[in-house]
């Protein structure tokens, strides 16, 4: 054992956090270990995005037959389509367990990249409403941190991502330092105007913030508009961690990248309270091997980082590792999805968009920001945006021949689509533990997810498609429809929760800092950390806490405090 | 040049406008046949459909997208991708569904005086699809009156073999679904067609139609 490698530093991950990281850990000096499950990968061989349709088998439409065998879960995810299935994982040698009628939809991606690769790129700010909100309801745990705490660090770590978007101005939406925004078609800003009469001015649409660059931007080009972005991107136009924070990390000289590398369980250590060591499992080889570094960083991603502690349980910490409070595995959150209402818009049919824009529209939040709203808490926005019909609506029309033809070509009506993403409250009962008797393709405990959505998240959705709709409606559109049907939890794949932050150690698994209680060399800086889970995508918020924990854990190195 | 040169001059912004001209198809399909398995190419085997279904099957996806100005669903090998849907892709019932409504094809065919659909003159194979267009509008009318109306009886499952009432699983509605998007994701459709371009090059969010 005493031959097991030494860093600095081992980050478990490097998926958003990982790569966050990787970067900050070697950039301020650390001999710093990255251990990824996953295999590598090669922007060359494996970005796909410009690959035509008719290069591939079945035309864009997917493998269907095999992925209803191994990627019955995967294939919910609108990105894990024909090019793009192979970044998520197969699903026969990563099984979790849920009650029957108690669905959870666990998307994920297993490479040098993680999820990174395959994100939606929509990039908001918290606010202090979210911060403030739990202590203001006596909901969960007070959250340590305010916006003041992390507002540099969104600063910090916007300018290197390159966020694309237009200020508005908004308290509960903080503007950052924005590339320009993409153009809204022509049906979004005649949206745009036409809300600014209604609603008592609570309601505005704007252009999506994102994470793709609307210009040249820290030597990665300018987005070209090609569309498919979940396929990768040769370029590196949009933020992952393999075009940016980990080739940042390579440049120090002091990154070790280490795929195919499962972590199985941390060693802790009782005397010094310490975890000492990372067990690991060779996917390739299936060797044991154990690697050990002064700092943790786990970053393997909400469920997974949360898998790695309840696996690593000693008999001090029976049900997980830093599970001192019993908060570990509870308070499991995602966000409300598929509820939202599209409508028809007249005119404008001389005129169409040009470019695949890979982002959408963004109603920020407007409920429960000035007004208490009598049935539930907290808010939801809305993502959409504006289109003209293509060909396919031609299934739906009469006839056949030469006309048919030249009237499916033409671009047909304008159509927008709205969609609400919606708070989740985190409550002790949604949870995970360790499932008794199923285990993954390498012999690592499976997961048993328990999560169903609650009063206050059951009260928001009935609230979600009609405001959309009377939103449509406002703006002039026709034959506006609601969807009211909703998604399972976990298919948003904005789960957060199950090692939370809080102030007080019998209440959350880690402090403001994103360390463990328990240990104080672990930091736990992915979505597991969350206390709430705002309405806002939280990539973002993930790497603005990560980089923030880095510096406090280096500059708690320097004075020998780790 | 080969793929990686390809994908080096992308990261180059100057070369971006030289790029659009070229057609998407053929620079960015560059070494991409070793890496993918691959659409049908032209040595396609056919699994599904023998000699005379693939030829009824070209000949009817040709009347609904013929040539125009741009080129039909015939030479844009709509043929070969219904076979890989049929072979691969979908399930059992629906290919079963499929077979027979070729075979109706040429039932009512017969019922014309013709030995089968590609022996039957030109002026009755337009007849017959005219037959099947106004069966699926008729159907498609039905369902949305059934729709509105409160339900009298348990919805009856439809079976391979048995007349769908759903308009989606009718022959008809298949044929012309999968021939529209064989086609509108052929690189004739795409680039001919519907004039687009793998990699646009620039967002504008609203311009006029002339504007490509």
């Amino acid at each position: 054992m005493s031959a097991a490698p030494s860093y600095d530093a081992i980050v478990i991950g490097s998926g958003i956090t990982g790569g966050w990281a990787a970067k900050e850990l070697t950039e301020k000096g650390l001999r710093t270990l990255v251990l990824e499950a996953g295999r590598p990968i090669d922007p060359g061989e494996d970005f796909v995005e410009h690959v035509p349709t008719w290069e591939m088998r079945y035309h864009g439409q997917r493998d269907r037959r095999r992925q209803l065998i191994d990627q019955p879960v995967q294939r919910q995810c609108y990105a894990c389509d024909e090019m793009a299935s192979k970044f998520f994982v197969n699903d026969l040698e990563h099984p979790y367990t849920t009650d029957p009628d108690k669905p959870f939809i666990w998307i994920r991606g297993r490479q040098v990249g993680g999820k990174s690769i395959m994100w939606a790129r929509q990039t908001y700010r918290w606010s202090d409403l979210d911060f403030e909100a739990n202590v203001r309801e006596g909901v969960g745990v007070d959250w340590p941190i305010r916006y003041k705490d992390i507002a540099p660090w969104y600063d910090y770590v916007e300018d290197f991502v390159g966020v694309s978007g237009n200020p508005e101005g908004l308290s509960q939406l903080p503007d950052g330092k924005f590339l320009p925004p993409m153009e809204m078609n022509c049906v979004e800003q005649h949206v745009r105007e036409q809300l600014a009469g209604h609603f008592g001015g609570e309601r505005m649409l704007t252009i999506g913030r994102c994470a793709v660059l609307t210009r040249d931007h820290r030597g990665r080009a300018a987005c070209h508009y090609c569309g498919p972005c979940h396929r990768g991107c040769v370029q590196f136009s949009y933020f992952s961690s393999i075009g940016s924070t980990l080739p940042a990390a390579r440049a120090t000289g002091r990154l070790t990248l280490r795929p195919h590398s499962v972590v199985r369980r941390l060693v802790f250590d009782p005397a010094t309270r310490r975890i000492s060591g990372v067990d690991v499992i060779d996917a390739v080889t299936r060797e044991y091997l154990e690697f050990r570094g002064r700092i943790i960083f786990l970053c393997a991603s909400t469920l997974e980082s949360t898998r790695i502690l309840l696996n690593s349980a000693t008999p001090e910490f029976p049900d997980g590792l830093a599970n001192s409070s019993g908060e570990l595995g509870h308070n499991l959150m995602d966000h409300h999805f598929e509820v939202g209402a599209d409508g028809e818009f007249d005119g404008f049919l001389d005129r169409h968009p040009i470019g695949n824009r890979p982002n959408g529209v963004y109603v920020p939040r407007f409920r429960n920001v000035k007004a208490a709203h009598p049935d539930f808490v907290r808010g939801y926005g809305m993502q959409g945006g504006a289109w003209r019909d293509g060909w396919d609506r031609g299934n739906d029309l009469p006839g056949y021949g030469a006309d048919f033809k030249q009237r499916i070509i033409t671009p047909g009506p304008w159509r927008m689509s709205l969609e609400a993403f919606g708070e989740c409250l985190p409550r002790h009962d949604n949870y995970v533990d360790l499932d008794p008797e199923k285990t993954d393709a390498w012999g690592v405990p499976a997961l048993r997810i328990r999560c169903t959505w609650g009063d206050n998240e059951r009260a928001m959705k009935k609230d979600m498609p009609v405001t959309a709709g009377e939103m449509l409606e406002a703006a002039g559109a026709r034959n506006v429809k609601l969807n009211t049907n909703g998604a399972a939890p976990g298919l948003c794949i904005h789960e957060m929760g199950t090692a939370r932050m809080g102030k007080d150690p019998k209440t959350s698994v880690l402090n403001g800092w994103n360390q463990a209680h328990d240990a104080k060399n672990l930091f736990v800086p992915d979505g597991a950390s969350m206390a709430s889970s705002g309405c806002q995508n939280p990539s973002i918020t993930y790497m603005a806490l990560t980089a923030r924990a880095c510096d406090h854990a280096v500059r708690e190195m320097r004075r020998h405090n780790l | 040049m080969d793929r990686r040169d390809a994908l080096r001059l992308l990261g180059s912004a100057v070369t971006l406008p030289a790029l659009l001209h070229a057609s998407a198809g053929r620079l960015f399909a560059l070494g991409w046949d070793d890496a993918l398995a691959g659409g049908a190419g032209t040595d396609y085997q056919f699994q599904v459909l023998d000699p005379r279904q693939r030829e009824t099957v070209a000949t009817v996806a040709d009347l609904i997208l013929p040539e125009t100005d741009t080129p039909g669903a015939r030479a844009a090998r709509v043929d070969e991708f219904i076979d890989i849907v049929l072979a691969e892709w979908c399930d059992d019932d629906y290919r079963v569904r499929f077979l027979a409504g070729l075979a109706d094809l040429d039932a009512r065919a017969r019922a014309k005086g013709a030995s089968d659909y590609l022996g039957a003159p030109p002026a009755d194979r337009v007849a017959i699809l005219d037959a099947l267009d106004a069966e699926l509008t008729a159907m498609r009318e039905s369902a949305r009156l059934r729709a509105q109306a409160p339900a009298t009886a348990p919805a009856v499952a439809a079976t391979p073999t048995s007349a769908p009432r759903v308009p989606s699983l009718q022959f008809y509605y298949m044929f012309r679904s999968l021939t529209l998007t064989g086609y509108f994701t052929s690189e004739p459709g795409f680039t001919l067609a519907l004039r687009q371009r793998i990699i646009p090059g620039r967002l504008l969010g609203c311009v006029p139609l002339e504007v490509q």
